[in-house]
């Protein structure tokens, strides 16, 4: 079931998106995102970071927490919403010597802004003991790239689900 | 546009942001959005404001320059901005109902640092004991970066 409203800028829908204790997380689908655009972030990124691997192009229909958390599904703009599926969902802190792939990685900023988020690909390598992420930037690409390159340069926390035992 | 703001670096910030607060404050921090609102007084912002608004549409490049007006006037204490920003129509952009929660949350944060948390309520102007109260705990929320 969707909830459509729509606005003179845009058609705005909201899938269901639940954490495991089955509390709704605000959301939002766009899509208006022109093709010259897309080609504007994906030239502007790759001279920006020519290190970054592309993955996926740009679109708005998700950002860097609907790929984290959503399965790429959606947009998730609202951080409080984040740390609701942080707790909800069982995430505990690691720290970055010990995380693994499939572990998620956090940009927070002082106040607390989850600015970004990202999934950990490699385990931290023994050169700059930094793993390697995938995430998306914003309205723009996704992009494989270590944690510490990319537009996003606050206070990064990695987190793992905890089940126990 | 008769108006001057450093449009690359704020496509950049709009085109990166995840979050409606990390839009809000990168634009703050752009020292073109500050000039803006000191050349020109409120009445003229909420001018060149209604004037685009009305004939929004969906290029990038236009909702930059419209966010970027509205942040400008946040820098403004007047209350022609406050009563503006509160009456701002949320359908027209994807984040105004955020930029107007951020906007009057700030207000209210500094009164809330000022008494220690106790006078909340008295310090919401037009606000309700509930909306406070859930402001207050949205504030809360994203001050503390809480780790399990």
């Amino acid at each position: 079931m969707t909830e459509i409203f729509t606005s003179p800028y845009n058609l705005t829908k909201k899938i269901i998106v639940q954490t495991r204790k089955g509390s709704n997380i605000e959301n939002e689908q766009y899509n208006h995102m022109t093709t010259l655009e897309k080609s504007y972030l994906k030239e502007k990124f790759q001279r920006e970071f020519p290190e970054a691997v592309l993955r996926n192009y740009a679109t708005d229909i998700y950002n860097c927490h609907g790929l984290t958390f959503a399965s790429r599904r959606t947009y998730i703009w609202d951080p409080n919403e984040i740390w609701k599926i942080i707790r909800e969902d069982n995430y505990v802190e690691i720290f970055e010597k010990n995380v693994l792939p499939g572990d998620v990685i956090l940009y927070i900023d002082t106040k607390g802004d989850v600015e970004h988020s990202g999934l950990v690909i490699s385990k931290p390598n023994t050169t700059f003991f930094v793993p390697m992420i995938v995430s998306k930037w914003g309205k723009g690409p996704e992009y494989i790239h270590f944690a510490n390159n990319c537009p996003y340069t606050q206070i990064r926390k990695y987190y793992r689900v905890n089940d126990g035992y | 546009m008769d108006i001057n703001i450093n449009l690359e670096t704020l496509k950049k910030w709009y085109y990166l942001a995840n979050t409606p607060f990390y839009l809000f404050k990168h634009f703050r921090e752009e020292p073109s959005i500050e000039k803006l609102s000191k050349d020109f007084n409120s009445e003229e912002l909420i001018n060149i404001y209604n004037d685009m608004i009305s004939k929004i549409n969906d290029n990038d490049e236009y909702i930059i320059y419209i966010y970027a007006i509205i942040i400008a006037l946040t820098f403004k204490e007047d209350t022609i901005v406050k009563d503006f920003i509160n009456r701002l129509d949320s359908c027209k952009l994807q984040w105004f109902d955020v930029i107007k929660y951020i906007y009057e949350s700030n207000y209210v944060k500094t009164t809330l640092s000022e008494t220690e948390g106790k006078k909340i309520v008295s310090s919401a102007q037009q606000k309700t004991t509930a909306e406070n109260i859930d402001i207050k705990e949205k504030i809360l929320t994203i001050i503390k970066t809480e780790v399990i």
